[in-house]
């Protein structure tokens, strides 16, 4: 289905984010095009709702039977009844009110292919994903609305239709109602590609505080995430350090690496759901410990030096 | 030259010819690094003769002025004898290795059973460079395989070009040992 949205708002960010909104539409079979208003006829309307210019539009579409969303600035959110939304809503809720103008359903654009999904109602997106990932997988998508990320744990990157699809989706992994399903050849091969681990970890330390506390207690770090790309994620690296040593009480490792535990938690949801960590009961063989080399390790006022030139123990900022 | 036996703090940069080791030093030094030369006996047809090796050499300073020296550890087999004195005493070994080469895989275990011969329990950290170059990027199956083999151990993918990520190399390799 074709769909001739018009937009009468102004503002880079919004206009950024219509256009997003309206290119996710495809996962629901809709291409929607957008233009400006100039009064003749289209499928829907987009007008800011505290502006006169916006009740003329309104006024005059009313009239015409043309569906219009207006655009606040009173909330985040979306009113089906009023049909207005907030202006910094998240993307997926744009999606969702552009279904709701255009009287579409809100559906899995496959959901044949919905049978391998765990929907869990109420599962903020990012643990979804760690309780799929803690058991070997296939490659994946999750979907929240139009929101698409492909997941491939095998060659350990995501994949998303763009830059920016991909920076809304991470904002939007603490949220619930994402769906899983297994990928079908080629999902979102031709769109943006980022490292897995680096993603999910920031992810998991953007939403932290809003999880529940990760449970380290028979879990085990399988791997070291891959943070070669990304120096500024210091802290990540130090709890991953620890978790190689063996630790496995959550608020030690936050008190070692000097941060609250809710980020120590926040760091480690990422970890799971880049597929990183395991259940510890799955027998795999053991690290080596390293046959102690207590001679070859710097006396510690020299560590203390290397880690300084280094900035082992500079905070993030 | 130092005397590379000395107490001195070392860190040793291991890898295949083209991996980005120099390219490496360079990056973390705040000097360019030298290629210096050692000479070296070798056993040839039961005579003793005597080669040179060239290998990349370059110091950074600590705070308080002390130097850290960091040696390139040159991937030729039959520079192999040298391997036990460069890697005396060093703290670590960062071991950089060329994701788009075919024989990563080879390469990688290669290099980490030589490293353990000569110099057991030295810790290890390996990066990856020059996965931008890779069309279909694999960050995985060579930190899988060595998962499998009970390593778990820092394998990051790195620019040897650019600062902030070759320092993060060696924050991992401290990290590691801390
Ligand atoms: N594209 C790309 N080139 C790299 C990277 N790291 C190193 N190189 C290049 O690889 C080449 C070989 O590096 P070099 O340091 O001389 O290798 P060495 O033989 O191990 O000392 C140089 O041209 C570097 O600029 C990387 O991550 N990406
Ligand atoms: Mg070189």
């Amino acid at each position: 289905m074709n769909v001739d949205i018009r937009v009468a708002v102004a503002g880079d960010e919004l206009q950024k984010r219509l256009r997003l909104a309206a290119g996710l539409l495809q996962a629901h079979k809709i291409e929607g095009s957008l233009r400006p208003w100039d009064g003749t006829r289209c499928d829907c309307a987009i007008v800011a709702a505290d502006d006169l210019y916006g009740e003329r539009i309104q006024d005059y579409a009313r009239r015409k039977q043309i569906p219009v969303l207006a655009i606040t600035r009173a909330n985040d959110r979306f009113d089906p009844d009023t049909a207005t939304i907030g202006e910094h809503a998240p993307l997926n809720v744009y999606v969702r009110a552009l279904l709701n103008l255009l009287k579409a359903e809100a559906e899995p654009a496959e959901p044949a292919q919905a049978t391998a999904a765990s929907v869990t109602s109420r599962t903020p997106g990012i643990i979804v994903l760690a309780q799929a990932l803690s058991r070997p997988s296939s490659d994946l998508v999750m979907a929240l609305d139009g929101v698409e990320l492909g997941i491939c744990p095998s060659t350990g990157t995501i994949r998303a239709a763009s830059s920016e699809v991909m920076l809304q989706a991470r904002q939007l992994l603490g949220q619930p109602g994402w769906q899983l399903r297994e990928a079908s050849g080629g999902a979102l091969a031709n769109g943006h590609s980022e490292s897995l681990d680096i993603f999910m970890i920031r992810a998991g330390i953007h939403h932290g505080e809003a999880l529940p506390m990760f449970p380290l207690e028979g879990s085990r770090m399988k791997c070291w995430p891959d943070l070669g790309a990304a120096p500024d994620l210091i802290e990540p690296l130090r709890v991953a350090s620890l978790l190689a040593k063996g630790h496995r009480d959550l608020q030690k490792v936050a008190g070692l690496t000097g941060i609250e535990p809710v980020q120590a938690s926040g760091i480690l949801w990422g970890f799971q759901a880049a597929g990183l960590i395991v259940p510890d009961q799955q027998k795999m063989p053991s690290p080596h410990p390293k046959t102690a080399s207590n001679d070859r390790l710097p006396a510690a006022g020299l560590f203390q030096k290397l880690a300084a030139r280094f900035g082992l123990f500079q905070k993030a900022s | 030259m130092q005397d590379i036996n000395s107490s001195a703090v070392k860190l040793v940069i291991a890898g295949p010819v083209g991996a980005g080791k120099t390219t490496t030093i360079r990056t973390l030094s705040d000097s360019e690094p030298v290629s210096t030369e050692m000479p070296m006996s070798e056993p040839a047809m039961g005579d003793k003769t005597t080669t040179t090796v060239a290998f990349d050499f370059s110091t950074v300073m600590l705070d308080d002025g002390q130097p850290l020296f960091i040696y390139g550890l040159p991937g030729q087999e039959r520079f192999e004898h040298m391997w036990s004195i460069v890697l005396e005493g060093a703290f670590g070994v960062l071991l950089v290795l060329d994701a788009s080469d075919e024989r990563l895989q080879e390469e990688c275990e290669g290099w980490l059973a030589a490293i353990e011969k000569i110099a057991p329990g030295t810790p290890v950290v390996i990066g990856l460079t020059k996965t931008d170059l890779l069309a279909k990027p694999d960050l995985r199956s060579l930190r899988a395989n060595l998962a499998e083999q009970g390593l778990v151990l820092p394998v990051f993918s790195f620019d040897a070009r650019d600062k902030a990520q070759a320092n993060h190399m060696v924050r991992a390799l401290l990290a590691s040992i801390d």
